[in-house]
């Protein structure tokens, strides 16, 4: 899957032909379906730019989207917003705000009665904007706003099991291979503490993991058109310039696919 | 076989979201070697003037170090803190130990105040306060206004009211005296008064990777006219107590051509701090950014000298006089 030193031209290259040519073979029916849910999870974070504590949270999730699905190809525009405040054990805390915006573009490689799977690749923008407060000596300090802004190149692989009409579990993950990260710095504030502190591209290797986003879904069609759907997704974000920076999340939303 | 596919990726997720202490790191053991070790490397990947002040940071280790262990009390411990704090020479340094402060005061402690709050009552008329201002009438031409600091937590509106008040005189003095500085956002707020046009009063570079000379790109620190504008001639009164945000303040006025700095030398500290978190609990704070003047000249550690350099003699401090406010009053009203 990985190369130690995979070439970025030409993976987007792959990407961009294989996406050409798959748009060239479509004649086939297409099905549109909105999705909308809620949801509720554990998020840590650790940010050693700024403390060497873990903060913890129990975050809410909103996710909206829109799904387009061909026989051989299916794509999804899908946005994630959150909004918490991880707490350290020194009850130093950071409020924030992550959002995630999500295309992936998948074809169909294997197929069975029950099975279909894809593979493809995933784009967008991961954003998180914190505001951290240190509880010194008494006092709580606030820093200024901070926070990241991601642009990840994902490799992505989904299954759809259908045990019995109706019923419907699909899996799905993607592993970034590469990055592009724009990261400003915390200090007291000032005006000119927001910004352009590190921004630079990154790839992946066997060694060093840079995140990966996992779901396993399953979905109830209760109405012609309207399916119910439970999914728990985990998310990973790490990030070593100039210190490490570490994210986990995993939550668990419900919510509601129409057939539009 | 496609049941499978199901069974391994849920294992792999659930093998991969147990694993929460080993993605996302645990929090720091608490003992004297891992405090002592949290704080010199944390210095060494992020302070910003090693180079600047010619530190060896890495035989603070050496000496240091050796003497830690796990029976280290945490007086001890702080005694060796004490000493790498002196070393750095920084205002901007300091740890939170509970009630007590480690603190480097050598860029005050050396030299006469130059200052003292209760003289001013001999000089101003009608002396009110306003939240944190203190203002009031030299004359009828000249008014005053004392900021005592520019705290992020300070209402800076109070300060544009203030300056309402003041809107009738021909001339102000702005006496920031012993201002140990806050937050660039208010220090910028009160000298957009006295800008007509957006001026570059100093660059900051960010201290950006392991190497103690890894920096950002030097980025321009601008100042801009204000909503109002006060269109008078203003004096700057400054002592060697006025320090970070204050020597903002300092930079941002001296290139207004409205305005004389006058005074005594600044603290001379321009690192912008960021605060930090020891596994004990104790925090502490460290300059993360490095600032200059307009013309790249450093101030860190030498401060700015005023324009009009004025002290308080000892036989004026014995008498209640204040000669820096006098010389400034002197030069306001053109005698």
């Amino acid at each position: 899957m990985f190369r130690r030193y995979p070439n970025p031209i030409q993976l987007i290259l792959i990407i961009v032909l294989g996406a050409l040519t798959a748009s060239v073979i479509q004649a086939q029916p297409i099905q549109r379906s909105m999705n909308i849910a809620w949801g509720s999870g554990f998020y840590a974070e650790k940010d050693q730019l700024i403390s060497p504590f873990r903060y913890e949270d129990q975050s809410m999730l909103v996710n909206l989207g829109y799904t387009q699905q061909r026989p051989d190809k299916v794509t999804s525009l899908q946005v994630f917003y959150a909004l918490g405040s991880a707490t350290a054990a020194t009850n130093s805390y950071r409020d924030y705000h992550r959002i995630s915006l999500q295309h992936r573009i998948q074809y169909l490689v294997w197929q069975d009665p029950h099975w279909n799977i894809y593979l493809g690749g995933r784009s967008g923008v991961e954003a998180l904007l914190t505001q951290p407060v240190i509880n010194s000596h008494g006092l709580e300090v606030p820093l200024n706003k901070s926070g990241y802004f991601r642009l990840p190149l994902s490799l992505s692989a989904g299954a759809d099991w259908e045990p019995q009409k109706g019923h419907q579990i699909h899996l799905q993950s993607d592993l970034p291979l590469i990055s592009y990260i724009i990261r400003s710095d915390y200090a007291l504030v000032a005006p000119q503490t927001f910004g352009e502190l590190l921004s630079r591209g990154t790839l992946a290797s066997w060694n060093r993991l840079q995140g990966f986003n996992n779901e396993v879904s399953y979905s109830f069609q209760f109405a012609t058109r309207t399916r119910l759907r439970v999914t728990y997704r985990a998310h990973f974000l790490r990030y070593d310039q100039p210190l490490p920076i570490k994210e986990l999340s995993q939550s668990l939303i419900f919510g509601l696919e129409i057939t539009i | 076989m496609r049941h499978w596919i199901f069974v391994v990726y849920l294992l792999t997720l659930a093998l991969l979201v147990g694993c929460k202490d080993a993605l996302v790191g645990t929090d720091p053991s608490d003992d004297p070697v891992s405090n002592f070790d949290e704080f010199w490397t944390r210095m060494d990947q992020m302070y910003s003037f090693f180079e600047y002040k010619d530190l060896d940071w890495d035989s603070v280790y050496t000496v240091h170090r050796p003497t830690i262990h796990d029976q280290t009390s945490n007086a001890e411990l702080l005694e060796v803190f004490d000493e790498m704090v002196q070393t750095l020479r920084d205002g901007h340094v300091n740890i939170f130990a509970g009630t007590q402060t480690l603190s480097y005061t050598g860029w005050y402690d050396q030299v006469p105040a130059n200052f003292d709050i209760n003289d001013l009552s001999g000089y101003l008329q009608h002396r009110k306060h306003l939240d944190n201002f203190l203002y009031g009438d030299i004359s009828d031409e000249i008014g005053y206004v004392y900021i005592e600091s520019f705290s992020g937590s300070i209402d800076f509106s109070s300060f544009d009211t203030v300056m309402r008040l003041m809107s009738n005189k021909q001339a102000l003095i702005i006496d920031i005296r012993d201002n140990g500085g806050g937050s660039d956002l208010n220090s910028d707020h009160v000298a957009s008064y006295f800008h007509d046009t957006t001026r570059v009063y100093g660059y900051v570079r960010w201290r950006n990777g392991p190497d103690h000379d890894d920096f950002t790109d030097w980025r321009a620190k601008k100042i801009k006219p204000g909503k109002s504008r006060f269109l008078g001639q203003a004096v700057v009164l400054t002592n060697r107590r006025v320090f970070s945000s204050a020597e903002n303040f300092v930079l941002a006025m001296r290139y207004s051509p409205q305005v004389t700095i006058m005074g005594d030398t600044t603290g001379g500290g321009s690192g912008n701090p960021i605060y930090q978190e020891l596994p004990n609990g104790w925090t502490y704070r460290l300059s993360r950014w490095q600032q200059v003047d307009r013309n790249y000249r450093f101030y860190e550690q030498r401060g700015l000298i005023p324009d009009e350099v004025v002290w308080i003699n000892s036989q004026h401090a014995q008498q209640d006089r204040d000669t820096i406010l006098e010389q400034a009053v002197d030069k306001l009203s053109g005698s």
